[in-house]
This record gives structure tokens, sequence and C-alpha cells, in this order.
């Protein structure tokens, strides 16, 4: 199972949703493990969030950056 | 996982259009639902013009089943499975199915409702699926985690989605999603309108200029082909 | 006392428009102003973005409605 990419594609959650849905998937991750996230633009304010709330913790990767839609790979370090 | 688009989104549009919306809203992969205006020919024709587009089909929808080896040939020629649906039981579903493989095509059973009612059947019989997940699946990520504990889901097919998201908060998609992602599922996650009354806001979703649908300038590109698919009918291979 | 100087809604604006429709708001208020936000969600992520990107002491951030359908918060430029 490690070598499927596990795939989260925000844009059909609503949004109420969204970030709890986000953080719980990043909880259900054993640490060296990794989601990509997908939205239709640069999840900016998810970062800052991450960076407030699991600092150090957590990496980003932009694996596609638009223009219709970004993919970051969000992995749990520790 | 890929985000797709039913083509029941937009009914009577042009599938032209409907690969240009997906195009333009990074939507990876297109259902094509055949009915009066989604013929042989127009499948065969989505499929040459997304050569240069990165958008492939997902399935092609049937709700009737009369000629087997045709649908074969159009799911061989499309490289995308037939997606077996229709108002008949499932033992019927599941024998099409077994049938166009049979005859050197992919299907896919459409199941839905409560895993209860169907997930057995499939298991035994060691069909392939398209889940469709509704307004009648009150916990679909439970309902995820049990199908997914028994077989790889082949396709999922989402009512909603789109202009639908931000109205459907009470259905659990959010948890839904998270196991789909937890659980590595890579195939297509299908979005297509929860009920026709949607369809104007779906259209404005899809970019819809100037209207497409009664009392507007419709394009009439579409033309009438026959449902039912005849024994013998050429499938016009113009490649 | 700050005034409220803009009703900004975004629950109609697509999500993929909504964090340039709220800076571009927020850029627009004077020291002393304040906006009115209204979402479908919790904007503590625009909290979050404003004090990465303007600093804590330029604003504040004071919830008037916390759910649990919609979220209201009024944000005062307080630089």
């Amino acid at each position: 199972m490690s070598t499927q990419e596990r795939v989260l594609d925000v844009r059909v959650i609503p949004p109420r949703e969204k970030h709890p849905t986000i953080f719980a998937t990043f909880n259900s991750l054993e640490p060296g493990e990794a989601f990509v996230l997908v939205n239709d633009h640069d999840p900016k304010p998810l970062r800052f969030q991450f960076e407030f709330e699991y600092t150090g913790k957590f990496g980003w990767q932009y694996l596609e950056q638009g223009p219709a839609i970004w993919r970051v790979q969000i992995s749990r370090i520790a | 996982m890929q985000l797709g688009l039913s083509s029941e989104a937009a009914m009577d549009a042009p599938v032209s259009e409907l690969l240009v919306a997906c195009v333009r809203r990074g939507i990876g992969t297109l259902e094509l639902v055949l009915n009066p205006a989604i013929g042989p020919d127009e499948v065969l024709l989505a499929a040459r013009m997304m050569d240069d587009l990165a958008v492939r089909i997902s399935g092609i929808v049937t709700d009737a089943c009369p000629d087997t080896q045709a649908l074969a040939v159009l799911s061989r020629m499309a490289d995308a499975p037939i997606i077996v649906r229709g108002e008949y039981d499932l033992s019927s579903r599941i024998a099409c199915a077994r049938e166009i493989c049979l005859e050197g095509g992919t299907a896919l059973v459409f199941v839905s409702g409560p895993p209860d009612s169907w997930l057995d059947t499939i298991t035994y019989t060691g069909v392939e699926f398209a889940w469709h997940v509704d307004e009648t699946c009150q916990d679909p990520a439970a309902a995820a985690e049990r199908i997914l504990h028994a077989r790889r889901i082949a396709a999922i097919r989402l009512a909603g989605g789109g202009p639908e998201t931000a109205m459907q908060d009470e259905r659990g998609i959010g948890a839904l999603m998270r196991v789909l992602a937890i659980e590595g599922y890579d195939g297509p996650l299908i979005m297509t309108p929860s009920s026709q009354r949607y369809r104007v806001v779906w259209a404005a979703w899809l970019g819809r200029r100037g209207g497409w649908g009664c009392g507007s300038k419709s394009d009439k590109t579409g033309r009438s082909v026959p449902l039912k698919l005849e024994r013998g009918m050429s499938v016009a291979d113009s490649r | 006392m700050s005034q409220t100087a803009v009703d900004l809604d975004v629950r109609p604006v697509e999500p993929k428009d909504r964090y340039d429709t709220i800076m571009n708001a927020y850029e627009k208020l004077r020291a002393g102003e304040a906006m009115q936000l209204t979402v479908d969600h919790d904007p503590l992520c625009m909290y979050y973005t404003l004090r990465a990107t303007r600093g804590d002491e330029s604003f504040t951030f004071e919830y008037v409605e916390r759910g649990p359908e919609t979220w209201r918060v009024i944000v005062t430029r307080t630089t």
C-alpha cells in the first residue's frame, strides 16, 4: 500500500468540512507518510495554518501549481 | 484518485464543450452516458479529441444492454469500461457485464444503495463495479471502509460535487474522501448532478455561454442516434 | 470602537476566488477601519494568513458568530 499515492481532492468537500478533513487525513498518517492535496487554487492559507499548528512536523511540496489545479504533497514528519 | 465529470452534468451539450469544461476546471476524466445525444460515434469522437488533452474517458454508461458485442467493440475502441446501469436487477446487470467482458471489452456493474443489498453478490461473482454514492447512503465513509475491505472499487460516482458542493455538508462527504485517500483509492470519482433540477447551476459552473437547453440558443450539433446498438452497426473508425 | 467599513459575505464566492476577495478588501481598509467577514466555515486559516503576512500587531480578529453554519468575524486593521 505504501507505493500507492494517497490523494485527497478537496474540490468536492463542503466548505466547513474541508480543513477538518485535511487535518484528519494528516493525523491518520504515520510519520514518514504523505498524501497529495488537490485543489483548484493555491492553498496558501492552509499552509499558514499548518505552520502555526504543526510547526516542524509537516512537509509541504508543490507538485503542480496551476493554472487549473494545485497539487501539494503534505507529509507527516513526526 | 482522479476527479471526473459525467456528461449528465449537461445532457444536451456536445462532447467538445464537455471537454473544454473539463480542461478549464482541471478535471482529468469524463464519463459519457449513452443517450439520444451521445451515441457510439460521439464517444469515439471524444476519444479522438482527448488525444491532445489531458482528459480521458472514465467510462461509458449504458442504461440498456441489447448488443453486448457492439458494447465490447465500443469499449475497446474508446479504451474505457462500459458501466452497466439501467432499471433492471443486479443479476441482469452482472450478466450483461460478463458478456461484454467475454466479447473482449471491459465492463463495470453499476451499484448503489446499502452495501448489504449488493456487496455479497458482487464479491461472490467477482465482477468489477462502479459504486454510486447518493443521499440514500447515510454514512458513505463507513460504507467505503466496508466495501474496500471486501473488494477493490473500480470507479465511484458521486451524486453532487461541482456547484452542489456547498449545499452538501450533511452527507459525510469529507469523511468519505478521507477514507478514500488513506486507503489509497486510485480510480475515478465522477461528479454527476444529484437531480436534473440542478442543471442550470451545473451549466453555469461548466461555463456555459448563451445557454444550453430549452428556450435558448443551444448548440444543435448533437444529432439523434439510435439508442439501441444493432449487431453489425459500423462504428466509424476515421482515425 | 472601530467602524465597520465593509460587510463582506464570501459565501456566494467560489472557494478559489475567496482568498483574493478577502485580501483585496483588507488592503482597502484604513487604520482603525474594520470589515465584517461572513463565511460558511471557520476562517481560522485567514487569521493565520493575516498573522503570517501582516504580523499579529496589525489587526484584530473577533468572532461574532461561530457556526454551526455561519461564521462572522470582525477584522479590524490597526496599522
